[in-house]
């Protein structure tokens, strides 16, 4: 039941003639054409009558650019064959400079129309939009408002056209121009030609310039982009969030632990004791604790001396020794505090009390002796017949020691010396959430970095410092 | 795996510092001496500490 | 009205109507536009030569629109300034007739929309709203077409007119409509949805030379 109207297969328009250089000018996009360009001449003819009419006389040679993709080429992108039938460069001008970027016209019978655009190595592929994105305004900014996500405004501009090369389904001249917006979703890309007549939307898909040579088997490589491009992807894009979140994990899980080591621990005093010392004291200043047993795992210890010291220091020289076994801990600890009132204020300085960590104590049966010692304080003689610890230099009393000269003030200090066993420590832990801060925040810089590339070039560059 | 890197520093901080907790390590100024004799619960002033830091000490020996 | 086969009035060719609700056909051997009122069938002029025109739809073109089957039965071509358009009259089993336009490879399948308040021609003005069907549609092109072909069969007689305003409106999504003013004192009303080419599965579309 055929009719005789169904028709054979539409045929290539038959080439026509330059009205201008007589050379022959080929179609290729079945009928659609409205403007070509004569390829020996580059005159801007009309085709949307049966004659060739001229639109524009040959543009200049030097106005000449050889498209990348060269007109006729055949690729295959977003499942379909497209073939390159119409090439322009357009560019706006901004402080006297031009920039300039490619379009590239791909058709397909059935399909209709898509396009490449290319800047400074930069490709998208892009698609007509058919309904209306959404205007909006987002942080004093406009914004469109499309399939669900926001594009943000990057540029507006007056585009002209530099050169035209090819066929082109609308009319075409040279020094044309339109208002182009571009609204930004990265990877994608929305963008709108606005004219008296009415305001036509694209989206646009960042592409590798390697898949374009491979869709289109072009000799040689991509040449390499420039710059961070205005829908170019973030290398960084959801890294930043993600190792934040992987960072909250961890402190998190570091709390858990310290906290667990704070509840393990035995945090036992084993030592609370009050004393008294004075410059003006005679005898030996040095003294023992009572004896105190430390029990549970060899776990560190902590000493801690609390003083009533104002606008004075005090220091103690400090070993803990275990009785069994002679092993002792050997330390000291200045305990200075100071504090005023001058042009600036109150002031101190130092503090009240003190505190030594000692590692590794294990369990036995143990003493402190203290030594105090403040300034007026002469060091006692040594009573020669002691058995001295190994290795230390021979006590012998010298001149100066015998001497006694009177204090020039008498200088007391009521002080507290606690002792704990198996103290939970959490320097460690903090050091570890210091050190795990450090990948997220440059993770953060990297990914600042390269959004404030992209946007350098926009209309909205951020300002340095800001 | 996405953070690995990352993942794999964070547990080594982690593990470290449970380590380093649990085995009580210190940057501490004590130092360990040995074989103090019993004497000194009798007689303190026998006992010189020549290893603790006093910066006014002038250790004249 | 259900004379499934009858002669051309000029030339005397059998001519169908395979569509029982078709008012216009054109004879598919000597072109004439033929209109079908109650009482016979009347010749109202002759389509010229139909230019070489680019749609891949023709007239045995079938395909699928909401999991409904349809085949393209007739079809009006417009010429404006800037080009033209195609409106393929397509017919679903059921007997519903619809639109399935193609505007340079654009596509668009809508249906009539009577009996609704219209505005009229001075009425509208591009980044107008409407509200039809419940959706609020904004007018984004308007076009002054002249008629420049009919094919097959159509569910009203339609040829040489001209000056005709069209305006399309759109929305955030795919819905899409068209206030036909071809005629001035009944304007119409289509609403549909723009579909992208696969959407529509369509089979028997025309090849092209050199196209696989």
């Amino acid at each position: 039941m055929s009719s005789p109207l169904v028709a054979p297969p539409v045929a290539k328009a038959k080439a026509m003639y330059c009205p201008n250089c007589g050379g022959p000018v080929e179609f290729r996009g079945f009928g659609h054409a409205l403007t070509v360009v004569c390829p020996q001449c580059l005159s801007v003819l009309d085709a949307s009558s049966p004659l060739l009419k001229i639109v524009q006389d040959a543009q200049d040679a030097a106005s000449r650019r050889t498209p990348q993709i060269p007109l006729g080429t055949r690729g295959k992108f977003a499942g379909a064959a497209w073939e390159m039938i119409g090439f322009q460069t357009r560019g706006v001008e901004e402080d006297g400079v031009t920039y300039e970027w490619e379009e590239y016209l791909l058709f397909n019978p059935y399909k209709g129309s898509r396009y490449l655009t290319c800047y400074q190595g930069h490709w998208n592929f892009v698609t007509p939009v058919e309904s209306l994105p959404e205007r909006r305004a987002v942080g004093g900014r406009p914004a469109v408002f499309f399939e669900g996500n926001l594009y943000r405004h990057f540029s507006g501009a007056m585009a002209r056209t530099v050169f035209v090369l090819g066929e082109f389904p609308w009319r075409v001249k040279v020094a044309d121009e339109v208002q182009a917006d571009d609204f930004v979703h990265p990877p994608s890309v929305l963008s709108s030609e606005t004219t008296s007549d009415e305001v036509t939307w694209s989206k646009g898909e960042y592409t590798a310039g390697a898949d374009i040579w491979k869709a289109f088997a072009l000799p040689g490589s991509a040449p390499r982009p420039q710059g961070v491009y205005l829908n170019q992807p973030s290398p960084f894009a959801g890294k930043v969030s993600g190792s934040w979140g992987l960072f909250l994990l961890m402190e998190f899980a570091l709390i858990v632990i310290a906290i667990g080591f704070g509840i393990l621990s035995r945090n036992e005093t084993v030592l609370d004791e009050h004393y008294k010392y004075s410059t003006a004291d005679r005898g030996e200043p040095s003294f023992v604790t009572k004896p105190f047993e430390i029990t549970g795992r060899t776990a560190n210890a902590e000493l801690i001396i609390h003083t009533n010291l104002i606008n004075n220091w005090a220091y103690f020289n400090l070993a803990l020794i275990n009785e069994t076994t002679g092993d002792a801990f050997d330390f000291g600890r200045e305990v200075s505090y100071y504090t005023g009132v001058d042009s600036d204020g109150s002031w101190t300085e130092g503090g009240q009390s003190s505190t030594a960590t000692i590692p590794h104590v294990a369990p036995g049966r143990y003493y402190l002796r203290v030594e105090p010692e403040m300034e007026g304080s002469v060091e006692p003689p040594v009573t020669p017949a002691t058995a001295v610890p190994a290795g230390t230099p021979s006590a012998t009393p010298s001149a100066a020691a015998q001497r006694r000269p009177p204090p020039v003030k008498v200088n007391t200090v009521y002080y507290e010396i606690i002792l704990k066993h198996d103290v939970p420590g959490y320097g460690w832990f903090w050091l570890a959430a210091l050190l795990l801060l450090i990948p997220p925040i440059f993770s953060t810089i990297r990914s600042a970095a390269f959004e404030g590339r992209r946007w350098s070039t926009s209309d909205y560059p951020p300002t340095r410092g800001g | 795996m996405r953070y690995a890197g990352y993942l794999i520093y964070s547990m080594m901080m982690l593990t470290t510092a449970t380590w380093a907790e649990y085995k009580g390590w210190t940057f501490s100024s004590v130092n360990q001496v040995k074989n103090v004799p019993k004497t000194v619960r009798d007689n303190p002033g026998a006992y010189r500490s020549h290893y603790a830091f006093y910066p006014r000490y002038v250790g004249g020996k | 009205m259900s004379s499934p086969q009858t002669n051309c009035p000029s030339c005397g060719a059998p001519v169908q109507f395979r569509w029982s609700s078709a008012v216009q056909t054109v004879c598919p051997f000597c072109h004439s536009i033929l209109v079908r009122t109650d009482v016979a069938i009347q010749n109202v002029g002759k389509v010229g030569d139909l230019p070489p025109d680019p749609s891949p739809i023709q007239l045995m073109t079938s395909g699928t629109y909401n999991n409904k089957h349809f085949d393209v039965i007739g079809r009006i071509i417009y010429e404006y300034e800037n080009g033209g358009w195609n409106e393929w009259h397509i017919v679903f089993a059921d007997g519903q007739s619809g639109w399935l336009s193609d505007a340079q490879l654009q596509y668009a399948v809508s249906f009539l929309v009577p009996n609704v308040p219209l505005p009229t021609e001075q009425q509208v003005t591009r980044g107008q709203h409407f509200q039809f069907c419940n959706i609020d549609f904004e007018v984004s092109t308007m076009t002054i077409a002249n008629y420049k072909g009919v094919e097959g069969e159509l569910p009203f007689p339609f040829y040489g007119k001209t000056s005709m305003l069209f305006a399309d409106l759109r929305t955030r999504g795919d819905d899409f409509a068209t206030l036909d003013f071809s005629d001035e004192a009944a304007p119409l009303l289509f609403v549909g949805k723009t579909v992208p080419f696969e959407a529509l599965q369509l089979k028997n579309v025309r090849q092209f030379e050199g196209w696989a």
